[in-house]
């Protein structure tokens, strides 16, 4: 599961959660994949995620770096910025350990990359 | 496949620097097809009927295998559009041999060669010395019209035969290396040799589940929806990952995610993305990601996604069309919460046309349909519905 992905999940579709974001990553195994840098896709992402959450996971699996606590001004033509966007979003990937909910504490297993966001009965 | 074509204005019957090619599709698709070989290729194509004909550059012919929405290929080696046919069958037979001899095949045979990377020889110089690296071959013939008195089968033969007199190849009717084509309609004829001996299709699904949907056919879902660099694309019930596999290869810049309530099929999505890195190399680490889920009960933050493409359940081999009624609108109101407002849109492929209509009503305050058209899939006939995401915030 890439960090990428991570951004976009919560926990708020189960009965008792409110905001259910952002899930807390409790990683075992990670792993780190070359993927080709394509800038303006980099550029049109940024916008859409919450930052401040991806520095949060990068940090979390020991992969913060230097990554910027915030998006700097006239990101789209930073190269170098880009390119640490881009490796933390996308080339770090969770393979197995669980994903928390902050309200519930409720575990979301993720095994050989694939993360389960299956509910149970009772808490739909 | 024997249609009778139109070929005003193209010229690659005439002119030695252009190549007339036939590309077929799933009927339906063709204007999308159009799309891509103007796209990819630079060329003007003509829709017929599951096929797409256009004029290319005979050097760039083997760029026509990039082409996603296309199954199979062929290069046009002679046409025409009055065929006199004789009165007896035995001399029809021989007609037929008659034409497909006169006509000029080594532009065709080196297209054929270059394409498929032949490193034999195709055309001996001396007729009568034995050589023993040609091509194995066979003859195909199609045909519609009553006013044939051959059967297909004995066309095949008759032009087969007289092909390996002209050429000398060994005849093979399977695991052959060259396939030459006769089209025949009721007046028109016309002959090609298969530039593709295996459809295009079968690329990227190396665990295959028991229902996937062909690349080609979901490489023509992508198309159609008109992926923007940065746009999210949520698969829903991706199943073994067939539309995030397809999408995520066809340098759309989008981000593709697929959404599977099995574990197997989220097993599978995994499975075939990371084959595709091991199997191209590190520049196609595809951009996709694959998590088990409950489409009703949707994992992903508000307004998150832009673009939903979905094979949903027929209701035929998963599920059941009374089962469709429920989880189609239930379906598109879960994914309203997650598509954003106004620009999000969803492309849906399905068979059960009256659960999709009947969905219509239930789901208008989140999705407007935009178009729809019929595809065939499989010998079913499937549709395609474009919904435009209103401008309505999701309120629970």
């Amino acid at each position: 599961m890439k960090l990428l992905t991570h951004n976009m999940l919560t926990s708020k579709n189960m009965k008792t959660v409110t905001t259910g974001y952002p899930l807390i990553i409790q990683a075992r195994d990670v792993k780190v994949m070359e993927v080709e840098f394509r800038a303006e896709f980099i550029s049109r992402m940024i916008p859409k995620i919450d930052w401040e959450c991806l520095c949060r996971a990068a940090e979390d699996l020991g992969h913060l770096n230097d990554l910027p606590k915030s998006v700097p001004d006239n990101y789209e033509n930073d190269e170098d910025f880009l390119k640490k966007a881009h490796h933390v979003m996308l080339e770090v990937e969770v393979i197995n350990g669980d994903l928390i909910c902050p309200e519930s504490s409720r575990k979301f297993p993720v095994t050989d990359g694939i993360p389960n966001m299956l509910l149970n009965e009772d808490e739909i | 496949m024997a249609e009778p074509l139109n070929l005003d204005g193209f010229r690659g019957l005439v002119d030695d620097k252009l190549c007339t090619i036939e590309a077929s599709c799933n009927t339906g698709f063709e204007f999308l097809v159009l799309e891509e070989v103007k796209e990819i290729l630079g060329c003007e194509g003509r829709c017929h009927r599951g096929r797409v004909i256009f004029d290319i550059n005979t050097e760039d012919v083997p760029k026509t295998l990039k082409l996603r929405t296309v199954n199979n290929l062929w290069v046009l080696v002679g046409h025409t559009g009055k065929f006199s046919y004789p009165a007896e069958s035995e001399d029809q037979l021989i007609s037929l041999a008659d034409y497909a001899e006169s006509l000029p095949w080594d532009k065709a045979l080196q297209v054929w060669k270059d394409v498929m990377k032949f490193k034999g020889t195709v055309i001996k110089e001396d007729k009568d010395t034995k050589v023993d690296d040609v091509p194995s071959f066979r003859c195909s013939c199609y045909r519609t019209g009553s006013n044939h008195k051959f059967k297909s089968s004995e066309a095949q033969i008759s032009v087969g035969g007289r092909i390996h007199d002209i050429f000398g190849w060994n005849v093979k009717m399977k695991d052959y290396d060259l396939e030459v084509v006769m089209n025949c309609d009721i007046d028109q004829v016309y002959v090609t040799i298969a530039l593709t001996n295996k459809a295009l299709f079968n690329r990227t699904l190396s665990h295959l589940g028991f229902l996937c949907l062909k690349p080609t056919v979901c490489a023509c879902l992508v198309r159609f929806a008109k992926i923007e660099p940065g746009d999210v694309v949520l698969d829903p019930m991706c199943g073994g990952g067939s539309i995030p596999l397809e999408g995520s290869q066809m340098n759309t810049g989008g981000y593709f995610i697929g959404g599977e309530i099995s574990a197997g099929g989220a097993e599978r999505s995994r499975k075939n993305q990371t084959d595709i890195s091991t199997l191209h190399g590190l520049s196609k680490v595809p951009l996709m990601d694959a998590m088990q889920w409950d489409a009703l009960h949707p994992c992903l933050r508000d307004n998150s996604v832009d673009v939903i493409i979905s094979d949903l359940p027929f209701g035929k081999r998963s599920g059941s069309k009374a089962d469709n009624r429920v989880l189609y609108p239930r379906t598109m109101n879960a994914m309203a919460r997650l598509v954003r407002p106004s620009t999000g849109r969803a492309v849906l492929l399905t068979q059960d046309k009256t659960s999709m209509f009947k969905t219509f009503g239930k789901i208008q305050k989140y999705w407007k349909l935009n178009r729809y058209f019929g595809i065939n899939i499989g010998g079913l006939h499937g549709l395609i519905f474009l919904f435009n995401r209103t401008q309505q915030n999701f309120e629970s």
